[in-house]
Formats: structure tokens, C-alpha cells, sequence
């Protein structure tokens, strides 16, 4: 279904009757759609109203016209929500930058929520892991750039896919989005999930590499009174590789 | 001029190589061609070439070759350079001009040595064991000859009589005497009926064949022109394929009656003559024709079979009720023959239905003989259908025949009013036309250039409710 | 006996695709799997592929007409280093491609395979009357036409032809009055459900259908996001969707009656349309993915539907081929006009087929029926002609 929030022309879906039961939002992450969370969301209408939303740039929303950071994700939920007159939600699921989103939006009032869900939540940007890699890559790019500087514009930009791709980046991953993702990516969000009062549930893939366990490990500290959940043999799409046991763990929390 | 320089592109080696395959690397059939083509850069038109082991070989050699003439060329000319002799300059214009055909020719040589020196000795040896193995063996040996339908005739028979025996049947067109040695060296011993299919291409080929297999019995499958270019004359078509009857003056032998060659040939009163009217005693009535099958009743004395047979045509009841007749003669019960009778199913390629978008295709690319398209022509006729499409290059060696063989197709084709005709142009398309003309033909008639795109695309010719039948394929080098 | 073809004879036949419009990638399918190809395979014409770019730009080529080109993405080397073509209006259309010796191609018919903006709103055909060179499909008023919802049901609606009711408006009459707006859907007395349609695209893209009122301003917004007018339109119930081709100029030739399968949304989207199109299995492959050929409907019905049908298409005054949508009330046995497509996506040739009219026959009948009807309007052309300025 569509629906114009701000302007831009937003793609949701709404399962479940929508006026009796509670509200559960899905929020997926960075460069996904909300096609990944189809199943979880047939399974959760049963109980819930469950609605589901590419944001902008992504899926058949459209993109925004300016660099957006975490701060206009949250506050685009927070209109779409008022569009669809459904703003109090018992529950909002945010799976990588989503849940970067969700803590962040929650943390400013964008919006409010009985409960948070945490799948496999990015948000955490300065490990000392990262901060080693960064350093070995930045000067490398820098002189790359020089470097490259007198080939042609589309054998310059293959060697960048090339070289982002063996470092494992997300920033192709939707390339149009660039500036948007480096402010995305800038912004941690540990302060706002410190602020947190609600109860919360964090999941995790043990096989993660792209939101590891110590990721997990530093928002459990973080948000008071949460509850960490370890998915055995899950990557970092925790909720399509082990859809039953994270559909168990989700309904003992909303219960 | 443009043509003759098709010999200098690479594509030439390619073409050189389809055409030693697709004339199975006989070097009579190759060379023909080879001098026949003018411009290589069509060659290949309807199939393309398949790279076996032995063409990937050959392709090393014929580049191979090209490379030799290549430096020969080169060295000359810097001779030349060096010498300054007009004589090394010629020879460097000689290699040039020879070269092509030098290549060849000379990539014939490793094969005949093959021959000769590998193959030849292996096949013999190959011969003798199938020889000393079929004597210790007690099955029946039915042989199978004729210059056409004799794969379907033994196939049918086969599936009948699979209904009450253990029977072995030589594979596709393995009807050679290697092809039938290699079969027979595969037999358990325990086979209660041995099917032979003989091959016939030059005068005594049954002959050997039928003192290889040692038949008990033999079906003449019919008599045409195929292989008339080997054979020379019509009558030493029909003593070769006789040759069987010959080896078996009193063991039974049926023959196709509606063969009219085979008719003259046999004696009036032969009971193993076979029609669509029936053979040995066994009556045939009720026959009818659909895309799904050929259905008809046979009766002999108190034996009744109701013959649903997935075969198409009514060409077919002649075959059916004379494996009716053997299967009766060795011991099969009537619903076991019915029952054989409703497992046979077209073959591949020869009068076989498959549905496309709607449309029924009836592919009988297989059919080489005029025999085949009369029946062709005849059950087009008979099927239910929005249109008749008949589509053929036309016939293939029909040596000097063809013109009026080609013209009566024509005729043939008119007379039945059929709504679309396809024709593949080639040498024989004229006189299709021209058969046509004569009798009158106000239809649709589409004359196609390029083969390959028409048969890759034929779901953009056809439409619900047609029905097309494709007859008799050709290589390229009938061309 | 048939006429024989002599190569040098043979016209020349343009198959412009492409575009600069949303169904830019639909049309480039359509040409080449439903019109290339066979036009080539009749042996009757020259074939030539005319690609239109994104950006607009023209290109002539053999090349173009292979499906891999575009498919591997190597259309954007191919353009990059293609000159583009130019086009030369000489009493008749002529392509010219530059290059070290220009190649000028005279045009005898075009086949525009082109749909949404541009190619299919009458916009090509105006280009193309003004070229003086017959083409292929609807001509210019029927296409600017059929391809304005609003416009198309005031023209249906004034030969008699049963639409849904509806209401429509701009933008900018939205954005002024919106109030009055609220308040003219109900004094249509406009029964819900209602759908909401921006007027012009071709698919549903942006079409929303709406059960309460309280519904009805975000769905006006997300078609307003689309187009300039909007229309609401009263929904039929007990809805069974239909669609027929047809072909002719005069005399009408109509194919089968198709029902194309709705999934469990209430009508299709882009998504349904084209992007699953025969991907799984069951049903019928077409542009529209799942269909019933024929439709599934009572005999009468049916017969009701094809009436419906031509009619429809002789009052919006399609000629050459189109294919009208129509919406049945199963229960009240009422047929409506719902819209027309000028272009119709794969030409429809499943449907063509299955009603007995194989692909070659279907391209090489709908260029006999451009030649036609150009020769007709030659004739008028001809009777107009007037000497004005000589009587001074």
C-alpha cells in the first residue's frame, strides 16, 4: 500500500485488523526491504496489527532529496505513524540500522512503544576494531583516490565497487545513497539507548560479523533492564535464518 | 570472387570440420560436397557442429595445417625479401592460392590411416566373438530389412512382444555389421526373441548381414529409391533387401503389400503379405485416425483384438496387424496383444505428436521417402484442425527421379487442399512449386531462406486449432 | 499464387521501442519478443530496430535486436559508442545514421511498440502524422484518448457505454477547495468502495481502493503524487476484471476474452503486472501474469463483454489494435468499460494465439491495417487540397 508522508511516496504494509488489536512496527535495516520480514509478519497478525515499511531509498519508498541521518529516519516514522492515525504501538522490531533507528527515534520522542525488539541492531561505531580498520583503510582510499585520479569516470568507479566490496562495506549496497550512508553510519547510539526505560529484548546471531556479539554485549549494558537472547547457528539476517526460534523468543517478550 | 574468398576466413576451418561430421567422415560424401560448396560462409546453416573428442582433434590439425602455410608463406616472402628472387615471391602466391584446399584434403589423411591401421583389424575381431557368441544362443532371431520403416516396424513388435517374452532388440539404427556385433556381444543368453534391424546400402549387404544374426524369420519392410546413388538401379535395391527372403526360401518372411515394389516382387497368393486390409487370415475393419492414435479391429476366426495402437495413421495397421499376426504365431494371448498394442507410441521424429501453444505439431522430420508423405499428406487431412500446415524441404536423393517425384508432392499437396505449405528453398523447391501450380493451388504458400530460424521459432507460425506436420529434414549437405 | 518477394522490394519496416517512459523495459520485451521477431520471421519486410533511450535518444541498428543487449546491461557501452540517429522528414519518414558515410534509411511502415508516455499517449503519433508515414496502432486522437482515464469514460459515457461512475479533479482544484472536493464526492452519492486513479498512467500504478471516507485523503495524495488529475471512481462489486484485444480498422476482429487472476490484493500492481509476469508456474504467461483464456463467465456474459468491447473501441475510435478492460458485476450481469490500452503490452499474442491468430500472422495483419488506413487518409488529403493562394 501507499501513503505520502512529507512528500515522499512511502510502500507499506499493514497485516492483522488493524483497530482492535495492539501495533507492532517492523523497521528493516540498511538497503533491505520490508519483503524480508513477510513471514515473521503473517506469523505476528495472528495476535497483532502488524505493520511493516520501506524507508525512504529503499524497497518502493521513495528516496529522500537530501542526506538523511538517523534523526530524520526517526522523525519519518514518527509522521508516517500519524498518517496511518496509529501512534501508539505496543511494540516496534528493528533489525540492524532499524534498530539503530528505533532506539534513536524512541530516545528523541519521535515516537513511543510498550516495548522494544532488537534483531541483530547496529548503532555501536567506534570498537577499537573498527577504529583499527578505519585507520588501515582511510590512507589507502586517500592515496587511491589520487591515484585514480586519471582514469576514466566508470573504470574509476569499478575499481571503488571492487575495493569497497573486498573490505565487506555496506555503502554500495545502495549506492545511491551514499551521503546518507556516511551519516548513518556516523552517528552511535549508545546514549540513546542508555536512556531507554522500556522493556527491551536484544537478539542476536552467534555468527554475526556484521553486528557482532560485543555489539550485543554493550547495548545489554546500556539499556536497563533488557534481555539478551544468543541465536545459535544466525548470521547477521537473524530472522530469516532461524525464523522459528526467533519467532518463539519474540512471543515469550510480547506476551 | 567474394564467395571464393569465404575460403580465407577463419570460419572456413569451421566449416570444413561440420562438414566432415555431418557426412560421418566418409570421404567420398565430404569431398563431394567440399567441391560442390562455393560459399563456405553458409555452411552450417541447419545444425551446428558438435565437438566430440575426435572434431576437437581434428580442428588442432586443420589449424594445425593453416599455421604451417601461414609460416611456409611468410618465410618465402622474407626469402624473397633477403634474395630478392621473383621465384620464392610465385611460390608465396602458389601457397596462397593452394593452401585452403591443401588443408582440405591432407586433414583426410589421419583418418583413413585411423582406419586402416585401428579401426579395420578391431572390427573384425569384433564380428567374430558376436559370430561364435549368437551360435550358443537359443533365442528367435527375427530380422528386420527394407528401405524404410523398418526401426518403427521393430520397435512395435518389440513392445508387443515384451508382453509375453524376453525380447533383445537391436538399439536405434545400430543395423550395421559392427553395430549388430556390438549388440549381440550385450546378450545375457537367456533372451527368448532376438530382434535384428539390417542396414542396406550397396549390393550384399543383407546377405552378410543374415549370415551374421542367422534369422528364423524376416519382415520386408518396404522398397523405395534411398540409397538409389549406391545402388545404381531400382531392381538391385530390391534383390539386396530380398536377399532376405532369399536366405530364408522356407522359414516365413512378411512383406509389406502396400509396398508396391515388394508386391511385384512376391507371390500373389504369399498369406504373409501384408495391408491395411489385414495378413494371414486376420481381418481388419472400424479404423479410425486421431492426433491421439490409430484405432481398429482385427478379427481371425474367433479371435478378436480391439487395436488401439498410439501410432499415427492409418499406414500404420498394415505393420500393427502384421506383429498381430507374429505375436499370435508364437504363442501370445489376444489381451496381451491388445495390451502391447496400446503401449506403442510414436517414436522420436517420426510421425510424433506434441502440443505448442495449442497447435499440434506432428514432427516426422525422420520420413525420407514419398512413401511417407503420401501417408503424411493423407492423415493431415484426416486430423480435425483450424489449419493444415504441411512443412518440407522436399526429398532427399531421389537421384534422377526427383524432378517428377518433387512435381507429384506438389500435386499431392494441392489436391488436399491444405491451408498453409512451408518449404524449406533448396534445389527441389521449384518443382514442389511448379506441382502446385499445376494442379491449382490458391492457399497459402511461405518459402522459407533460413531453416533453422524457422524450425527455432516455430511458436511464432502457429495458433490454437492448427495442426502442423514436419516432414523430412535435411543436412546441409544435400543443400 | 502467393506474391513473391523479392528482397530488394521488400518495405522497410521501423519497430520503435524504448522510450522515455516508466514502461521503458515492458516496451523493449514487447518489441522484441512480440514484434522483431516476427515480422522478421514472415519474410515480408525489411526489419528494422529503432531504440529510443531513457534520455530520449534515437538509435538505429541491427544490433538492437537482440534481447542479451539489454538484458547484460551492454546497452549503455552500446549507446555510449552508437551514433545516434537523426530523422528526416521527406514526404515520408527517413532515418539517417551518421558515421563516416551517412546511411539514410527510408521508412515505409513503423510499428510503435511503445507504451505509457510518449510512445502510447499519441504524443509518437503526432510525430509521426506529421512525418507523413503510416504506423502501426491506434492513431493520434484515439491514443491522446485512451490514454486519459477521464477522458476516455466522457467519451464512452457519450456513445452510451456503461463506465462507473466517478468524479474528477486537479490538483491544484484539490489543493484550493479541498473541502469542496469532500463534499462533491458526496453529492455524487459515490458508493464505497471507491478507487482511487491518477488518470493518465497506463498501469495501476498509484491506484489505491479506499472502503471509508476517513481513507480517502491519503489516497488522493499518493495519485495526486502521480498526476495532475484524479479521479474517484465507484468500485464494481462482485467484480470479475476482463480484458479483450481487438484488431481492425472497420471491421473488427476480436480475440478471446481473458480474465486475468487477481491474487489476494484486490486488483493488480506494477509489481503483479510485469515484474512476476510467468515467473511461477500455473496459469497462463502473458504481460498480465496469470489469466483465465477464455474467461470463466456464463455464455451470455461473455458474448455481453465482447459487445461492450467493440463498442467501446469504436467510440474512443481505436484503430489497428487495442485492448479494452472491462469490470463485470457477476451478480447484477452488468458490463462496464474500464480503460483502454492503445499498446497493449506482448502485443497480447497469447491471447491472439489461443483465438487462432499465430504472432506472424498478428504483426504482419496489424502492418496491412497501418497501410490501410494511411491510404484512406491519403485520399482525404487529396480531396482537401486547395489552390488558395493561385487565385490571387
Amino acid at each position: 500500500m501507499q501513503l505520502i508522508v512529507d512528500s515522499l511516496l512511502v510502500n507499506y504494509e499493514i497485516q492483522g485488523d488493524n483497530r482492535v488489536k495492539k501495533t507492532i512496527l517492523l523497521v528493516p535495516g540498511w538497503g533491505d526491504t520490508l519483503v524480508s520480514f513477510r513471514t515473521l509478519a503473517s506469523e505476528l497478525a495472528q495476535d497483532y496489527t502488524v505493520i511493516s515499511v520501506d524507508l525512504p531509498g529503499f524497497g518502493r519508498t521513495q528516496q529522500p532529496q537530501t542526506a538523511w541521518g538517523l534523526g530524520e529516519y526517526a522523525r519519518f516514522i514518527g509522521s508516517f505513524l500519524k498518517k496511518l492515525n496509529n501512534t501508539k504501538l505496543y511494540a516496534i522490531i528493528g533489525h540492524s540500522n532499524g534498530g539503530s533507528i528505533a532506539i534513536h527515534g524512541l530516545a528523541i520522542g519521535a515516537f513511543t512503544a510498550e516495548k522494544l525488539l532488537l534483531i541483530a541492531t547496529a548503532g555501536i561505531r567506534t570498537t577499537t576494531k573498527q577504529k583499527l580498520h578505519r585507520r588501515l583503510w582511510q590512507p589507502i582510499a586517500k592515496v587511491g583516490k589520487i591515484a585514480t585520479i586519471l582514469l576514466p569516470g566508470h573504470t574509476r568507479q569499478r575499481l571503488r565497487q571492487q575495493l569497497y566490496k573486498a573490505i565487506g562495506s555496506d555503502m554500495l549496497v545502495a549506492e545511491h545513497m551514499q551521503e546518507t550512508f556516511k551519516r548513518v553510519v556516523g552517528q552511535d547510539v549508545r546514549e540513546d539507548a542508555a536512556r531507554l526505560r522500556i522493556p527491551t529484548l536484544l537478539l542476536y546471531g552467534d555468527r554475526d560479523n556484521a553486528t557482532p556479539l560485543s555489539f550485543a554485549r554493550l547495548f545489554s549494558e546500556q539499556i536497563s533492564g533488557s534481555k539478551l537472547v544468543v541465536i545459535e547457528h544466525a548470521g547477521h539476517f537473524v530472522h530469516l535464518e532461524q525464523p522459528q526460534k526467533v519467532m518463539t523468543e519474540i512471543n515469550k517478550f510480547l506476551q | 570472387m567474394i564467395k571464393y574468398l569465404t575460403r580465407y576466413h577463419p570460419h572456413y576451418i569451421t566449416a570444413l570440420l561440420y562438414m566432415l561430421q555431418a557426412s560421418e567422415y566418409k570421404p567420398k560424401d565430404y569431398s563431394a560436397w567440399y567441391l560442390r560448396t562455393k560459399d563456405f560462409s553458409t555452411v552450417a546453416r541447419r545444425r551446428s557442429l558438435v565437438m566430440t573428442t575426435k572434431a576437437k582433434l581434428l580442428l588442432i590439425l586443420l589449424w594445425g595445417l593453416v599455421l604451417i602455410q601461414v609460416m611456409c608463406f611468410a618465410i618465402m616472402l622474407w626469402i624473397w625479401f633477403a634474395s630478392d628472387e621473383v621465384g620464392w615471391l610465385i611460390m608465396a602466391g602458389i601457397v596462397t592460392l593452394v593452401g585452403p584446399f591443401v588443408t582440405a584434403y591432407v586433414v583426410l589423411f589421419p583418418l583413413w590411416l585411423g582406419q586402416i591401421v585401428i579401426q579395420r583389424p578391431k572390427q573384425r575381431r569384433l564380428i567374430a566373438a558376436a559370430h561364435q557368441k549368437l551360435a550358443a544362443h537359443k533365442g528367435l532371431r527375427i530380422a528386420v530389412a527394407g528401405s524404410f520403416g523398418k526401426t518403427t516396424f521393430k520397435e512395435v513388435l518389440a513392445t508387443i512382444l515384451s508382453e509375453g517374452k524376453m525380447v533383445a532388440v537391436t538399439p536405434g539404427n545400430m543395423n550395421t555389421p559392427i553395430g549388430i556385433s556390438r549388440f549381440i556381444n550385450t546378450l545375457t543368453g537367456k533372451e527368448e526373441i532376438l530382434l535384428f534391424e539390417l542396414g542396406e546400402s550397396h549390393v550384399g549387404d543383407v546377405k552378410e548381414l543374415c549370415e551374421l544374426v542367422q534369422p528364423n524369420m524376416g519382415i520386408i519392410t518396404g522398397i523405395n529409391e534411398a540409397h538409389l546413388i549406391t545402388f545404381k538401379t531400382i531392381e538391385r535395391t530390391t534383390s539386396t533387401i530380398f536377399e532376405l527372403a532369399d536366405f530364408l526360401p522356407h522359414g516365413p518372411v512378411y512383406k509389406n503389400a502396400e509396398s508396391e515394389l515388394v508386391r511385384k516382387r512376391a507371390h500373389k497368393n504369399d498369406r504373409l503379405l501384408y495391408s491395411r486390409r489385414g495378413v494371414n487370415g486376420w481381418a481388419i475393419s472400424d479404423s479410425t485416425v486421431s492426433i491421439n492414435g490409430t484405432h481398429f479391429t482385427a478379427t481371425k476366426g474367433q479371435k478378436i483384438i480391439w487395436a488401439e495402437s498410439g501410432l499415427l495413421g492409418q499406414h500404420q495397421i498394415g505393420p500393427l496387424v502384421a506383429c498381430i499376426d507374429i505375436a499370435d504365431t508364437l504363442g501370445l494371448s489376444v489381451s496381451q496383444i491388445a495390451d502391447g498394442l496400446k503401449k506403442t507410441k510414436p517414436f522420436e521424429h517420426r510421425m510424433q505428436p506434441r502440443q505448442l501453444h495449442g497447435a499440434w505439431i506432428i514432427d516426422d522430420t525422420y520420413n525420407g521417402n514419398k512413401e511417407g508423405v503420401k501417408v503424411g499428406i493423407d492423415l493431415l487431412c484426416r486430423l480435425e484442425a483450424r489449419r493444415r500446415i504441411y512443412v518440407t524441404p522436399g526429398l532427399v536423393g531421389q537421384g534422377e527421379k526427383t524432378q517428377t517425384i518433387h512435381t507429384e508432392i506438389g500435386k499431392q499437396l494441392a489436391a488436399a487442399s491444405i491451408d498453409v505449405i512451408v518449404l524449406m528453398r533448396n534445389s527441389v523447391t521449384a518443382y514442389i512449386v511448379e506441382g502446385l501450380r499445376q494442379a491449382g493451388f490458391q492457399n497459402e504458400l511461405l518459402l522459407i531462406d533460413e531453416p533453422l530460424q524457422f524450425y527455432t521459432n516455430l511458436e511464432h507460425f502457429v495458433a490454437a486449432g492448427d495442426v502442423i506436420l514436419l516432414q523430412n529434414d535435411w543436412t546441409d549437405n544435400y543443400a | 499464387m502467393p506474391k513473391a518477394t523479392i528482397r530488394s522490394m521488400k518495405k522497410t519496416v521501423a519497430v520503435i521501442f524504448g522510450g522515455r517512459s516508466a514502461e521503458h523495459d515492458i516496451s523493449i520485451v514487447t518489441a522484441i519478443g512480440s514484434v522483431l521477431k516476427p515480422l522478421e520471421l514472415s519474410q515480408q519486410y525489411n526489419v528494422l530496430p529503432v531504440y529510443i533511450a531513457k534520455d530520449g535518444s534515437w538509435y538505429a541498428d541491427m544490433k538492437l535486436k537482440d534481447i542479451q543487449l539489454f538484458t547484460t546491461g551492454g546497452i549503455e557501452a552500446f549507446c555510449a559508442k552508437t551514433k545516434k540517429a537523426q530523422l528526416l522528414f521527406d514526404n515520408g519518414l527517413v532515418l539517417i545514421k551518421s558515421g563516416l558515410r551517412a546511411e539514410k534509411i527510408k521508412i515505409d511502415v513503423v510499428f510503435p511498440a511503445m507504451h505509457g508516455t510518449f510512445g502510447e499517449d499519441g504524443s509518437l503519433m503526432g510525430l509521426l502524422r506529421m512525418a507523413h508515414v503510416p504506423f502501426v496502432g491506434c492513431d493520434m486522437t484515439a491514443s491522446v484518448i485512451a490514454m486519459d482515464k477521464v477522458l476516455s469514460k466522457q467519451v464512452i459515457m457519450a456513445a452510451s457505454v456503461p463506465t462507473p461512475k466517478f468524479i474528477h479533479f486537479s490538483n491544484s482544484e484539490f489543493a484550493a477547495h479541498q473541502k469542496a472536493i469532500f463534499e462533491q464526492v458526496e453529492a455524487a452519492r459515490l458508493h464505497y468502495p471507491v478507487f482511487v486513479k491518477p488518470a493518465h498512467l497506463g498501469s495501476s500504478i498509484g491506484i489505491t481502493r479506499v472502503i471509508k471516507p476517513d481513507d480517502l485523503q491519503n489516497a488522493i495524495e499518493v495519485a495526486m503524487h502521480y498526476d495532475d488529475t484524479v479521479l474517484v471512481e465507484e468500485a464494481v462489486t462482485s467484480l470479475i476484471e476482463v480484458t479483450v484485444p481487438i484488431m481492425g480498422n472497420d471491421e473488427l476482429t476480436p480475440a478471446l476474452v481473458e480474465q486475468p487472476l487477481t491474487k489476494a490484493e484486490d486488483f493488480l500492481d506494477f509489481d503483479t503486472k510485469y515484474m512476476q509476469g510467468g515467473k511461477k508456474g500455473g496459469g497462463k504467461r502473458g504481460a498480465q501474469g496469470y489469466s483465465k483464456l477464455p474467461a470463466d463467465i456464463p455464455e451470455s456474459l461473455y458474448n455481453k463483454a465482447l459487445e461492450v468491447a467493440k463498442n467501446a473501441y469504436k467510440a474512443i475510435g481505436c484503430t489497428g489494435i487495442a485492448r479494452i478492460d472491462l469490470l463485470i458485476d457477476s451478480k447484477a450481469n452488468k458490463v462496464y468499460f474500464n480503460e483502454v490500452n492503445p499498446m497493449p503490452g506482448d502485443l497480447y499474442a497469447h491471447n491472439w494465439r489461443q483465438a487462432g491468430i499465430a504472432p506472424v500472422q498478428l504483426v504482419t495483419r496489424l502492418v496491412e491495417l497501418a497501410e490501410a488506413r494511411f491510404a484512406r487518409q491519403q485520399q482525404l488529403e487529396v480531396t482537401l487540397t486547395t489552390n488558395f493562394l493561385k487565385q490571387f
